[in-house]
């Protein structure tokens, strides 16, 4: 019986990995020998025991751990003559060793497969890179569906995650190993009659860029706050010198609040915590209150993304103020403003004209590809290769600089 | 096999380790297989408790490697002692050995300093790896601790390589600051553990907080349960909850009432809005527990009372 039995189990985990791939988990064959191996060993009629053992093989991450669930409970639903007796509970089937039922298995199982729900689980799962996309990723953020939303949210954190990991690298490429410290290895050892005894480096302090980023929550910006936020905090799951701030009428720190929501996996939460104080902009006001809780943040290696339309009802003094304030404590100031997406749109308001003087490059956030200039624009400053002192040639020439 | 699951709950419980099922899985899955066992969830759960446990359970040494940025491979495996050399050649300096004799001296084990890598792939029977916060860590060492999990062997150029006589167990624990990467996640066997439920964690308290009765126990359990559906900076972990159960012991109460809940805050709660947002709930949160907060102080039981006379 074990002979019989074997390779039937083996044709069951094969077929199992198969459904998994088909769902978006890429199950590598390690892991189904891993399967076979254990499976062995484990009593199959405890169905529970023989889901959590198989969970933890296959299932590499929390949201996989979901589709894995998912799938193993249809794999278990279609097979024939599961529910008769407890002893076919059993992924060996040694009561029914015929080989036409664990071949209808795998018609049944693709035709479910291809069934709605989990249709909408390999979509999720897809990597971006088919044509749509490309169609999606100049299209202005409002002018989408609500169904396009939630696919152009998941399109945005895979996104940010890669863009996070390629802006991570290059950070590092400029980082140098520590270099031996002649000087100070000499002058310490003088001491010891010039014996050689201590080594010393000279260490090259990591000074990686800190994002600040402070996010206009407000009505007007709702759509594409909600867009930029999901990148950003994508962004910061794997560049985590990322600071996030949200404001309309006053300021609220999220890094905090957001390593929570990671943890547990619920982002409808954090979205609705504050959408319901999305009302009007004050952004002097808001400013101010980051510069006196939060102002020590901001120093040389601090680029500041502020993300506003800049229809501002607060005092445009404060706002003059702060803006300085940012503008000489940081590296870099981005005003990132989603009406720059409209060709005819010049910077008229109050609150924008006050800002002016004090923003580095100001940059259209209505689409994709600006999500991804924006990325491009941090690692030049990083570099180096976009200096202040450019600046000074006329705000005129950052304007439209990546366009729509 | 079935022996081997109640071997494995069996030498969990007697280290004090209140584990469910899915954790004894994946000790199970992790020895048999002998596969890194990778356990992600929100801090304050108890991942790092599991390897100690597992050292604990297997009665085997705990070699712990804490993660942090800008950790490199020479931290993590192994270091000449210099200074030692220097003195050794000094010693030495007139006496009739060879050079290539000298050398092979300073070069030999005695100057080595083993690194938590090389001393686990050296010990003397498997020891318990526990590569902790893994996601603090750059991408690079993650890179080179692939290799390492996967040849376990270490080449040291002066010396040669070395080879593992016992494959450790490894234990990594991520906090999900930042995303591990899928070769990592690959090559593991994949534990997540949440907050437990409300039977797992009386259990934990009483098991944990001796002089704690069941009354307290389910009270302190509940409240946490209440509180961590808040929002809140920083949601309290199980470690909080022994925390507090250890305090209120320790200040004779055998209930919850309002008072002692509000001058025991800074026990569960590290954040000053978070203390705020929760003394402003504090009425409904015990109400949600169960809790009347109008209660008189004839609530003291006699249990308390001899207690603090006593004293």
């Amino acid at each position: 019986m074990p002979e019989r039995n074997q390779h039937n189990l083996r044709n069951h985990i094969v077929v199992f990995c198969r459904a998994l791939r088909d769902a978006g988990i890429p199950v590598g064959p390690g892991s189904a020998i891993d399967a076979l191996h254990v499976l062995q060993k484990i009593p199959l009629q405890n169905r529970h025991q023989v889901r959590q053992t198989l969970q933890m093989i296959f299932a590499k991450h929390p949201e996989e751990i979901v589709i894995f669930q998912r799938v193993f409970e249809r794999y278990w639903l279609v097979r024939p003559g599961m529910e008769s007796t407890s002893e076919e509970e059993a992924p060996t089937p040694s009561a029914s060793p015929d080989p036409e039922k664990s071949r209808r298995l795998l018609p049944q199982l693709s035709s479910l497969l291809q069934g709605q729900e989990v249709t909408t689980v390999r979509d999720e799962v897809q990597l971006p890179g088919y044509s749509p996309y490309r169609v999606l990723t100049r299209r202005d953020f409002a002018h989408f569906s609500e169904a396009e939303q939630a696919e152009m949210l998941m399109l945005v954190r895979r996104m940010a995650r890669s863009l996070a990991v390629q802006f991570s690298r290059r950070m590092r490429s400029v980082h140098q190993q520590a270099r031996f410290d002649f000087r100070k290895t000499l002058r310490h050892n003088l001491r010891r009659g010039g014996e050689i005894v201590q080594l010393h480096f000279k260490e090259r302090i990591r000074q990686r860029l800190k994002l600040v980023v402070l996010c206009d929550v407000s009505k007007s910006m709702d759509l594409y706050s909600r867009f930029l936020l999901q990148f950003l905090i994508a962004f910061s799951t794997v560049y985590h010198r990322t600071e996030l701030f949200v404001f309309s009428t006053s300021l609220v720190r999220l890094t905090n609040a957001i390593q929570e929501f990671r943890q547990r996996q619920d982002w409808h939460q954090l979205f609705g915590s504050f959408q319901e104080w999305s009302g009007g902009t004050r952004i002097g006001e808001s400013l101010q209150q980051f510069v006196r809780e939060f102002g020590p943040m901001i120093d040389s290696r601090t680029v500041v993304l502020i993300l506003s339309d800049g229809w501002d009802t607060g005092s445009v003094e404060l706002l003059r103020e702060n803006m300085a304030y940012l503008y000489r404590h940081s590296a870099f100031v981005m005003w990132l403003n989603p009406l720059m997406g409209f060709s005819e749109y010049r910077p008229e308001t109050r609150g924008m004209q006050a800002a002016l003087p004090y923003i580095d490059i100001l940059a259209p956030v209505h689409n994709l590809d600006s999500l991804r200039q924006m990325v491009h624009q941090l690692t030049e400053v990083y570099s180096r290769r976009v200096h202040r002192s450019r600046k000074k040639e006329g705000i005129g020439h950052t304007f439209g600089k990546f366009g729509s | 096999m079935e022996a081997e699951f109640k071997r494995i709950a069996r030498m969990l419980a007697e280290q004090d380790y209140v584990a469910d099922e899915s954790i004894v899985t994946a000790l199970f899955l992790a020895t048999t297989l002998n596969r890194p066992l990778l356990i992600e969830g929100p801090a304050g759960v108890g991942k790092t408790e599991i390897a100690k446990a597992m050292a604990r359970a297997l009665d085997t040494d705990l070699i712990r490697l804490q993660c942090y940025e800008g950790l490199d491979s020479t931290t993590a495996l192994y270091e000449w002692n210099y200074q030692h050399q220097l003195l050794h050649i000094k010693l030495e300096e007139h006496s009739t050995k060879s050079i290539e004799e000298k050398e092979a001296e300073i070069f030999s084990e005695r100057f080595l300093l083993k690194r938590p890598l090389l001393q686990a792939i050296t010990h003397h029977k498997p020891p318990v790896l526990l590569i902790d916060e893994l996601d603090r860590a750059d991408e690079e060492f993650e890179s080179f601790l692939l290799e390492v999990l996967s040849d376990w062997q270490i080449t040291i150029p002066e010396i040669g390589t070395i080879r593992a006589s016992h494959i450790p167990y490894v234990v990594l624990t991520s906090n999900r600051t930042r995303e591990l990467s899928d070769a990592v996640r690959r090559r593991c066997l994949y534990l997540w553990i949440d907050y437990p439920d409300f039977e797992k964690e009386v259990a934990i308290v009483k098991q944990k907080v001796p002089g704690v009765n069941d009354r307290l126990a389910e009270q302190i359990t509940r409240f946490m349960e209440a509180v961590r559906e808040m929002h809140l900076a920083k949601v309290p972990g199980v470690a909080e909850t022994l925390d507090w159960a250890r305090a209120l012991v320790a200040l004779h109460r055998d209930v919850l009432d309002k008072t002692v809940v509000e001058q025991t805050l800074g026990v569960i709660f590290k954040d000053r809005q978070d203390i705020e947002q929760v003394r402003m709930n504090l009425e409904e949160l015990l109400q949600k527990v169960g809790v009347s907060s109008r209660l008189t102080p004839t609530a003291f039981s006699e249990d308390t009372i001899r207690k603090t006379t006593d004293d």
